[in-house]
């Protein structure tokens, strides 16, 4: 008798470790999946504010922006270069 | 009593017993379902919950020189409304309003019952995720990467377009569309019963975007030469103008223009604005061709620099043909003077002189009639008719850069020859794909040794008094020298069947410093209006390009 209860016993913990263990799996799938999105999402929104930055910082739109403000082009003797 | 507590012990015994076998049969039945029948309940739900999604690529950037972003993908929300679907309008309306989108319809029957209204485009995550959380009835989302090209027209024609299916149709976005492109993946998805998505896999997206294709084409460079050629081909009403950049030690392109131009964000109404003129049109060169000739013969040692030629006073005939030169020189004049003067019948006795098999050869050597092999779609490769087997007509006419025809580019690197030390350079547009993984196929090619160092170096003194004290006197930048040579061609009219009269290409090609030349400019309008001299409309043009470049790019003064 007390082998049959030590081995349902047994028993009943490998089972309970298999479910527990599949259960866990599979709430980290939901876990790296929102994370996954969340990851998604964030590289979306920045690829976007990039692209964004780039347009407001087009050549075009700087050169009449200096045009409107009457920006006058540096002389020769106004530049300084700095050795790399 | 003793029987009483006998009869309480076996009830509690068989009470146990029950209990736990039925917890056996539990525990074996929880085994069988999860264990045993474990695939066959996993096939049946999937066939319930599962698809497949396809895990779109990022298509690559495409970037200047200096890693600027010529274009980009991004992925943008629409918003859409179905009007069947919508239960409460004003709600709808009113949570818009709030996420400052406006809806011009007052009310559901203005929606027609259309299932696909699109109402916004290009909206934030931020915007997108507050209006999802609302959860109104008839509002959707749909999703794509779509192409934007921050710097707008510029360098259109060379960076071309992509179609509706986000395939490259033209330029860069076409040559290197399999590196670009990236590879959709298919992945499987799985949906739990409060519609939460699981991926089966998750896709490194790293490996399936599109690789970055950086140009050597420098954006600075590139928006100088724009706005200087553009304001120009404005001025003269031409029907094209093309201005061309050239590293000549590396073949590296710093700019390439080709106008008329088109912007990415209009709708292309004539395809022929795809057409990049650099390289796909032809023309007829004139004088900026006669470097070859006079090249060929100084590298043959059929002439130097100071031999003299009599100009037969401006008029010389052969056969039924006339050539007449449009600066007067009395007289002789040495080699140099007739380059610097652009003289047509010195050149035809130079050409004569070096012969008809060496000149086609050097035609040949130069690059002309010849593919240059740079990575853009659509090149051509000119026109010449064997001049070893013409008429007697046909080899004059070609010393002076008529009756056959190139293309920009060509001219470009025969110019590039001159200032690398007789060299030709493959032109290069490349400079990375992928962060230098596939760099070393595009890479800088020496094509061939054309003409020796000496006879270079004898072509850009001759080149840089072209400049100085001949035809191309409105090219001179001020504290630099500059060598070079101007180019106006009568156009062949196929209508009459004869040279027009009112029709002439324009050019300028150039090199800055003239001794060690950094950068060579070639400038050409087709077919400007009233004025079509080469000296007062290209070669100001080049001035006024290679100022700002020699400016931006720090080179040195050589001249006060």
């Amino acid at each position: 008798m007390k082998r049959i209860i030590a081995g349902s016993l047994i028993l009943f913990l490998v089972a309970f470790v298999y479910i527990f263990e599949r259960s866990y799996a599979k709430k980290l799938d939901y876990k790296v999946s929102e994370l996954d999105n969340r990851l998604k999402k964030v590289e979306r929104e920045n690829n976007r504010l990039k692209s964004e930055i780039d347009s407001i910082l087009s050549i075009e739109k700087m050169h009449k922006i200096a045009e409107e403000k009457k920006l006058k082009r540096a002389g020769e003797k106004s530049i300084v270069r700095l050795n790399k | 009593m003793i029987k009483r507590i006998d009869n309480f012990k076996n009830k509690t015994r068989r009470i146990k017993v029950c209990i736990f076998v039925l917890f056996v049969a539990l525990i074996f039945r929880l085994g069988y379902i999860q264990i045993i029948s474990h695939s066959k309940i996993d096939r049946m739900v999937s066939r319930l919950i599962a698809r497949v999604d396809v895990e779109e690529a990022k298509r690559g950037d495409i970037l200047d020189a200096n890693g600027r972003v010529f274009a980009t993908s991004v992925r943008r929300y629409i918003l859409f409304l179905d009007a069947k679907k919508i239960s409460n309008f004003h709600a709808v309306k009113r949570l818009l309003k709030e996420n400052k989108i406006n809806l011009k319809q007052n009310s559901l029957q203005e929606l027609d019952g259309k299932s696909y209204i699109p109402v916004a485009d290009n909206l934030s995550e931020e915007i997108v995720e507050r209006i999802r959380k609302a959860s109104l009835s008839g509002i959707g989302f749909e999703s794509k990467y779509t192409r934007q090209y921050p710097e707008g027209r510029m360098a259109s024609p060379v960076l071309g377009i992509i179609g509706t299916n986000s395939k490259g149709l033209s330029g860069i976005e076409q040559e290197f569309e399999k590196y670009l492109a990236g590879t959709d993946v298919p992945v499987k998805q799985t949906r739990d019963g409060m519609g939460t998505i699981l991926h089966e896999k998750i896709i490194d997206r790293s490996k399936i975007n599109g690789l970055p294709v950086q140009l050597t084409i420098d954006m600075n460079i590139q928006f100088i030469a724009e706005r200087e050629l553009r304001k120009a081909f404005l001025a003269s009403r031409a029907k094209n103008a093309v201005c061309i950049v050239q590293n000549p030690k590396t073949g590296e392109i710093l700019a390439m223009v080709s106008l008329p131009d088109f912007s990415p964000y209009e709708k292309i109404k004539d395809t022929a604005l795809l057409r990049n003129y650099a390289i796909s049109d032809m023309f007829e060169p004139g004088s900026t061709f006669k470097i070859v000739a006079i090249a060929a013969a100084l590298n043959e040692n059929k002439i130097t620099p100071n031999d003299y030629f009599f100009l037969e006073n401006g008029v010389m005939k052969i056969g039924n043909h006339k050539i007449n030169d449009d600066h007067l020189i009395e007289g002789s004049a040495s080699v140099e003077t007739i380059m610097a003067m652009s003289s047509n019948i010195g050149l035809v006795k130079i050409a004569q002189k070096l012969g008809r098999n060496l000149f086609y050869k050097y035609i040949r050597k130069f690059g002309f009639y010849s593919l240059s092999d740079i990575d853009l779609p659509g090149e051509a490769r000119g026109s010449l008719s064997d001049i070893r087997q013409g008429d007697s007509f046909y080899l004059p006419a070609v010393s002076f850069g008529q009756g056959m025809s190139v293309t920009a580019i060509q001219i470009t690197n025969a110019f590039s020859v001159i200032a690398n030390g007789g060299v030709l350079m493959k032109p290069i547009l490349i400079k990375s794909i992928g962060g230098n993984q596939y760099s070393q196929e595009y890479g800088q090619k020496e094509i061939r040794r054309v003409i020796t160092p000496e006879t270079a170096a004898q072509m850009r003194e001759m080149l840089k008094a072209a400049v100085d004290k001949g035809t191309g006197k409105q090219a001179k930048v001020p504290g630099y020298s500059v060598g070079g040579k101007t180019g106006t061609a009568q156009k062949y009219d196929v209508s009459t069947k004869q040279y027009s009269k009112h029709f002439y290409i324009s050019s300028f090609a150039g090199m800055i410093p003239a001794q060690n030349p950094e950068v060579v400019i070639f400038v050409l309008f087709d077919e400007p209006k009233e004025n079509y001299y080469a000296s007062s409309i290209s070669a100001p043009v080049f001035r006024n390009i290679a100022r700002q470049i020699a400016a931006y790019l720090n080179i040195p003064r050589d001249e006060k």
